[in-house]
């Protein structure tokens, strides 16, 4: 009798299950867009209405951390858009509540947080797009940071809610934090002095520029490179802009700072606060032309500087391909990119750098929605290493998540982990293309930067102790680990065939390989010992998500 | 029966595979000057390169200070706060050279020095060709794109070819060359940090491990089990499946290949020996360069003769806190400098293996309150027995600010190319004068090909 072993789940785990992820009303942020604004807002949309189930799963792929397999049907009768308006108009759950109602004692638990918010959450588009966000406006725990568990939550709450905000106004917050002051040095960032042959600070004033908003080469609307005569890319600024932007950012410091130079109040939470005695009055030449007057206030310079970059043409090429490469395909084509930078650059209500018409615009182009059909062998992109876990934990959703629950060192292992990247230019750089058949047809191939002869082995055995040992069927469970849910693939079991159709569809979304199927089946047959159905499940399960065909999202 | 038995476990998985099979290719264009008449080809010597990255741009200013009162007084009025105090320089004795003082939280690097087995380049960066102070003001010379930016200063020291972007690192287009003399090509060419620019090309990356060695899979890598078997059987073999994507197949390539090499080389590792020298705790450099001296030091078993290795230590961005981080990660460095020339002493390698280090670029001579930003020409360092050691190469430049050698609120004009360090470091390795233009392009624009540091 197959389901006799589902006794062995010990009930004092469910006694024991303590907070679940997402959860509360407290901890959620009102949805920032309404009405819905219409699709039909990017040109070349796809024709909305509803979807096959394996087109349903492929929107899943794109606009959340994996599919949940209940929903895949609700989705494909949905259509495209209205499951976008639906999870556009979800409340916002934040990281800092979840941090706060959890074990924060502990080192890293921001990490543990964020996992169950990716896992449990309702609101999966929205979490999707500020953990791309978190890859462009990077900052990290990794050096010395990550003692500030509380503040780094915040930071990114401030993504989550701008995630379909305007990114003038993400960029502001962002700016001010005081945790991004702390990690690009603009915090007590102060005017010349002569006298001691201090000038200012120029990280943030770089990064900011070459990171967050504009690049380092002028781009076209399409986001490809202009040239010189010469096929010279065309610089967007030079170090003269640098130095100006860094005077710009003068005299900023913690909200509750007693002294601007070594302050023993650190508030690391609320906006940073001007000094007008540490910010440089003098005047600034700014990018296109844009001169500064002498006499500004720190708030007034930022303000116009931030105006000044933000109104930067390449703006919306450069914020646009990143996301879509975030979300949906590495090399998407330059008419793609257009499209999409065009309803960055003005909506249908005459707003420049609206985040949700832009993710709309994203999910909803037909290149997003059909690119694999025209370019079967290059669209798509390889999974995130931390993508291919929350897939497999979203595929078997675990009853409850442990309050033991600790993967807090997923870097270790994945290459990856929020909010936890080793520089400011993130895990991988968009441009990265791997030797070989990817680089000589000029793709890029940004996550198999962070893949290598030792990381994917890392990988695969993340993958083999999350499916073959941490099921609700092994007899003691480790409360630290997920527990993935296998009871409707045990009832699949006694029919191989159906349970491999199963495991096809909430997994692979209908796409998996004849040559895949007969060895799962070869696997599966192998195990033949008494008491060995849920062995074979997870063999089965285990073999798919940790297959070359699991690694690509299509 | 089941189907599955029918078919027979393979032993020990992909073991047939060979070696050559491992390489990502070779690239086409080299393949002819490969087969050129080369120095090290028929050697049976051994040699190996070693690269220190200083990952943030070190700020070789700190470490290296002129100790002459004149000297020193423009170092420290350029510096202000944030100079080294002539108390805290241990002096390096050198024949005639410059007076020079190391930090004294780099001790180590002192006696390395003074032993002989340690010199230092003076002001050495990316450049493109020759570049003087005022050609630099008048705009007449090619400067590097993107000067003072990190990421692209990173990339361009470890790839050097030329103003245009590249994807050819000179670590990965000299191994190019070196690899096919060597009986396990894939192990020319290893990261002890993972992906760099240095050793990747169009066609090469370098094999990543990681300083506990290779690595086994869950639940699949215990070659003696019966249970495991079926499960990396036939994981294995869903390896050998064809794949149209690019992205399946190339992760497919990748799996296989660190399937192979963890078998491969996971045997080897077991017979490496424990080191005397003792390691420095908690030290992350050190760690990589003892897995570096373990595979150096089972060149025979593996069959290599010529192998480059990439190492990495973070932290070096400092734009905050100078004076407090600084010491810290100069006692790393200088510590595990030490540990692994001891190690090859202890092999009876250190003629063999020359250690140097790299980085993004050198920092301002001007402060920013508490720390230093992005500069250029920066001081860097080769160790090993066959660098001619005791010097100091290269004058110091003058450390006042925006005085004869540097622009733009002390940004130091390099009076070396990366190129030429480069040039003079894989020489050495054997590589010829005809493949060094190959793979340094810019080296032709200067007219010291050498710089001389070597024995």
């Amino acid at each position: 009798m197959i389901y006799a072993t589902k006794k062995l789940l010990p009930i004092t785990l469910l006694l024991l299950a303590g907070c679940g992820g997402g959860g509360g009303s407290s901890i959620n942020v009102p949805p920032a867009v309404s009405p819905a604004l219409p699709a039909t807002e990017v040109a070349n949309a796809a024709p909305d209405g509803p979807l096959s189930q394996r087109e349903a799963f492929r929107l899943l792929q794109q606009g959340t951390f994996g599919p949940d397999p209940d929903q895949i049907d609700a989705v494909a009768a949905m259509g495209p858009e209205a499951w976008i308006n639906q999870q556009m108009a979800l409340p916002g759950t934040q990281l800092r509540p979840t941090l706060l109602s959890g074990r924060y004692d502990r080192w890293n638990e921001y990490i543990n947080s964020w996992w169950r918010i990716a896992i449990q959450s309702d609101d999966q588009l929205r979490q999707r797009v500020a953990f791309a966000l978190s890859q462009i406006l990077v900052v990290s725990g990794e050096n010395g940071l990550g003692s500030e568990q509380e503040a780094i939550t915040a930071y990114y709450d401030i993504l989550v809610r701008h995630a379909f905000g305007n990114y003038r106004d993400l960029l502001e917050e962002v700016t001010l934090n005081p945790i991004m002051g702390e990690y690009l040095s603009m915090k007590g960032n102060q005017k010349p002095d002569v006298e001691k042959n201090i000038r200012p600070d120029e990280n943030y004033a770089r990064e900011l520029l070459q990171l967050f908003t504009i690049g380092l080469s002028e781009l076209n609307p399409d986001g490809t490179e202009k040239r010189d005569a010469d096929g010279i890319p065309i610089p967007s600024y030079t170090q003269q802009h640098v130095e100006a932007f860094a005077h710009v950012f003068t005299g900023w410091h913690f909200a509750n700072a007693e002294d601007f130079r070594w302050p023993k109040n650190k508030d690391f939470i609320n906006p940073m606060v001007a000094w007008p005695e540490y910010h440089d009055m003098g005047e600034k030449e700014l990018i296109l032309g844009k001169v500064l007057p002498a006499g500004q206030s720190a708030e007034e310079d930022l303000k116009d500087a931030l105006d000044t970059i933000f109104n930067h043409p390449n703006v919306g090429p450069f914020i646009s391909k990143q996301l879509i490469q975030r979300l949906v395909t590495s090399n998407p084509t330059p008419g793609y990119v257009k499209d999409v930078a065009a309803v960055f650059n003005r909506n249908i209500n005459g707003e420049r750098g609206n985040l949700a018409s832009t993710v709309k615009a994203i999910l909803m182009h037909s290149e997003a929605r059909s690119g694999h059909l025209e370019n079967p062998n290059t669209f798509g992109k390889t999974k995130e290493p931390l993508l291919r876990l929350t897939q497999l934990w979203r595929a078997f959703p675990p009853d409850v998540i442990h309050s033991d629950f600790d993967y807090a060192w997923a870097t270790e292992e994945l290459q990856q982990a929020p909010l936890r990247s080793p520089t400011v230019f993130n895990f991988f750089r968009p441009e990265f293309s791997q030797p070989g058949e990817i680089a000589d047809n000029g793709l890029v191939s940004p996550e198999l930067q962070i893949l290598d002869e030792n990381s994917i082995i890392t990988l695969t055995s993340r993958l083999a102790a999350s499916v073959l040992w941490s099921h609700n069927y092994t007899s003691n469970p480790n409360t630290k680990r997920i527990t993935i849910n296998i009871d409707k693939e045990m009832q699949l079991e006694p029919d191989p065939d159906a349970l491999i159709e199963h495991l096809n569809m909430v997994l692979l979304g209908g796409q998996m390989s004849e040559g895949l199927k007969q060895e799962v089946k070869l696997l599966m047959a192998s195990r033949t010992n008494k008491n060995a159905a849920s062995l074979r499940v997870v063999e089965a399960i285990f073999l798919i998500v940790s297959s070359p065909e699991a690694s690509v999202q299509i | 029966m089941s189907e599955y038995n029918r078919r027979k476990f393979l032993k020990r998985g992909c073991q047939a595979i060979s070696t050559a099979g491992l390489a990502l290719g070779a690239n086409p264009m080299l393949t002819l000057a490969r087969a050129a008449e080369t120095d090290f080809a028929a050697s049976s010597d051994y040699r190996a390169l070693v690269c220190i990255f200083l990952q943030g741009g070190s700020d070789g200013f700190s470490l290296f200070v002129p100790t002459a009162s004149g000297e020193y007084q423009d170092y420290a009025n350029s510096r202000k706060a944030l100079a080294v105090d002539r108390s805290n320089l241990l002096d390096l004795s050198t024949q005639s050279g410059p007076q020079i003082g190391v930090h004294s939280a780099a001790a180590p690097l002192q006696s390395l020095f003074n032993d002989g087995k340690l010199s230092m380049l003076s002001n050495v960066g990316n450049l493109i060709e020759p570049t003087t102070i005022q050609q630099y003001k008048d705009k007449t010379v090619s400067l590097p794109a993107q000067l003072f930016s990190h990421s692209d200063q990173e990339i361009q020291w470890q790839q050097l070819q030329g103003q245009l972007s590249s994807r050819n690192g000179w670590g990965a287009l000299a191994s190019s060359y070196l690899q096919g003399q060597q009986q396990r090509d894939y192990l020319t060419s290893v990261s002890l940090s993972g992906s760099n620019y240095w050793q990747s090309s169009e066609t090469l990356r370098p094999l990543s491990i990681q300083s506990e060695g290779v690595i086994d899979y869950a639940g699949m890598g215990d070659l003696s089990s019966d249970w495991q078997a079926p499960r990396r059987e036939i994981f294995t073999q869903l390896l050998r499946q064809k794949h149209s994507h690019v992205l399946t197949s190339a992760y497919t390539d990748l799996q296989q290949r660190a399937y192979s090499i963890t078998t491969d080389l996971g045997d080897a590792l077991t017979a490496a020996p424990n080191f005397i020298a003792s390691k420095p705790l908690e030290n992350e450099l050190a760690d990589q360069l003892e897995m570096v001296a373990q595979l150096i030091s089972l060149r025979e078993t593996l069959g290599m003769t010529r192998q480059i290795f990439f190492v990495r230590m973070k932290g070096w961005d400092v734009h905050d806190s100078q004076s407090r981080d600084l010491p810290g990660l100069f006692t790393q460095l200088a510590e595990s400098m030490q540990f692994f020339q001891t190690t090859m002493e202890e092999i009876g390698l250190a003629e063999s293996v020359m250690a140097f280090t790299a980085s993004d670029f050198g920092r301002t001579l001007s402060g920013n309150g508490d720390g230093t930003d992005h500069g250029w020409g920066n001081h860097h360092m080769i160790m090993g027995g066959g660098v001619a050691g005791s010097e100091i190469y290269g004058s110091i430049p003058r450390m006042s600010l925006d005085g004869p050698d540097s622009v733009r609120n002390g940004r130091v004009v390099p009076a070396w190319s990366a190129t030429q360090y480069s040039a003079t470091l894989l020489r050495w390795l054997g590589l010829s004068d005809e493949m060094l233009d190959q793979v340094l392009p810019d080296l032709v624009n200067f007219e010291q090909r050498d710089l001389g540091f070597v024995v």
